[in-house]
């Protein structure tokens, strides 16, 4: 067949959503669609599940009504990529969402306590392309916040937000989309 | 710290569960690959016209009921194998494989183009196909204008190999009495 390079297939969303709908899968696997590959989540700690609730719990107290907090789900973010991040803050009710997921996010966060290099590259490339305009990761390892803002509009290797921080556990932060409000590092981390 | 990304694999079982869902078109050159669903180059001209010359060379076979010639089909290899090699010669049956995809028993000899690298062939499908216990695979490699013959499979790879320049003739084992000048092969 003389291929040269091996190129595994694509799969599109809606490939994806098609297979999802089919019980293709197992309903207890973790996937997320990346770039049209299909990628296997780690099963979680308890570390990591524990700084998923307290996040939860955080961005439900500060962002009110019109958002919603969406934890584990879905996002159908372009036509090869449906990630299913720890933690999405949406505008708008649950119900908005019943026919198709949401497509954009004011707010991303990812817990990581392994896979620093694939949210911190892989993950934040994909969040930029999208244009989500706040991508934070809970950093286990390092016991600090990482903070990306800013998408850069022509997504290069190791470019993709224009601005990154990172808030330790003494510090506050105020998401973009809620300004006025401010949250403690410390209450992020187990 | 590890990094533990793994793309999601597939057996063979689901690889023809999501054919059936019709997610993949006819266009789409495929072939399950350990787990991996592979996307094959297009063909080239040179590529084509071996296989019909292969085809053409073995076509008294076919017309004695001594084989079943199958090309670019599916064989289940494996529980997460089905590769598409680019011509078997399989052992005849009544319903022409309507019924289920030949396995490796139902194999006599399998051949592979490649018309500017062997290198998949060889490093990735050859060991498959030994482990599964493909008798004969043949490699006609266009590039280099010769062929190569494996046999003898155990599960760690083919005993024995040999190669083919222009102006020699091979017979595949399975029938021993056919002969091909490999000059009829390579264009």
């Amino acid at each position: 067949m003389g291929t040269q390079t091996v190129q595994t297939r694509r799969f599109s969303r809606q490939d994806y959503e098609r297979l999802v709908a089919e019980g293709f899968f197992h309903p207890e696997e973790r996937l997320e669609l990346v770039d049209g590959e299909l990628i296997m989540m780690t099963p979680q700690g308890s570390r990591h599940a524990t700084a998923v609730c307290l996040a939860e719990g955080a961005l439900r107290s500060l962002f009110g009504a019109g958002f919603s907090v969406r934890v584990q789900l879905p996002i159908a973010l372009d036509p090869d990529s449906e990630p299913e991040p720890d933690l999405a803050v949406v505008t708008g009710s649950p119900r908005d969402y019943r026919d198709a997921h949401p497509q954009t996010a004011v707010l991303i966060v990812e817990v990581t306590d392994t896979a620093l290099p694939y949210d911190r590259e892989r993950k934040a490339r994909l969040y930029a392309k999208a244009g989500i305009p706040e991508y934070w990761i809970v950093n286990l390892l390092e016991g600090c916040l990482e903070i990306y803002r800013h998408p850069a509009i022509v997504s290069s290797p190791g470019a993709a937000y224009q601005s990154h921080s990172v808030a330790s556990s003494s510090d506050t932060i105020s998401p973009l989309a809620a300004p006025e409000r401010s949250l403690a590092v410390a209450d992020l981390l187990p | 710290m590890t990094v533990q990304l793994c793309r999601r694999l597939f057996t063979a079982d689901e690889y023809e569960r999501m054919a059936t869902t019709g997610i993949f078109g006819e266009d789409d050159r495929i072939e399950l690959i350990d787990g991996e669903i592979v996307t094959m180059t297009p063909i080239g001209s040179r590529h084509a016209g071996a296989v019909n010359r292969l085809l053409n060379l073995f076509l008294p076979l076919q017309a004695e009921y001594a084989a079943q010639l199958s090309i670019q089909n599916p064989i289940r290899l494996s529980e997460n194998s089905e590769p598409q090699p680019d011509l078997a010669l399989l052992r005849p049956r009544s319903d022409f494989y309507a019924s289920s995809h030949p396995g490796p028993q139902d194999v006599l000899l399998l051949i592979e183009v490649a018309e500017t690298s062997t290198d998949f062939d060889r490093q990735i499908k050859l060991p498959l196909y030994a482990k599964a216990g493909i008798p004969e695979v043949w490699l006609i490699d266009l590039a280099t204008e010769q062929i190569m013959a494996f046999s003898d499979p155990m599960p760690t790879g083919y005993q024995r190999s040999a190669t083919y320049p222009r102006g020699t003739v091979l017979t595949p084992l399975a029938f021993p009495s056919t002969l091909l000048p490999t000059d009829a092969i390579l264009t």
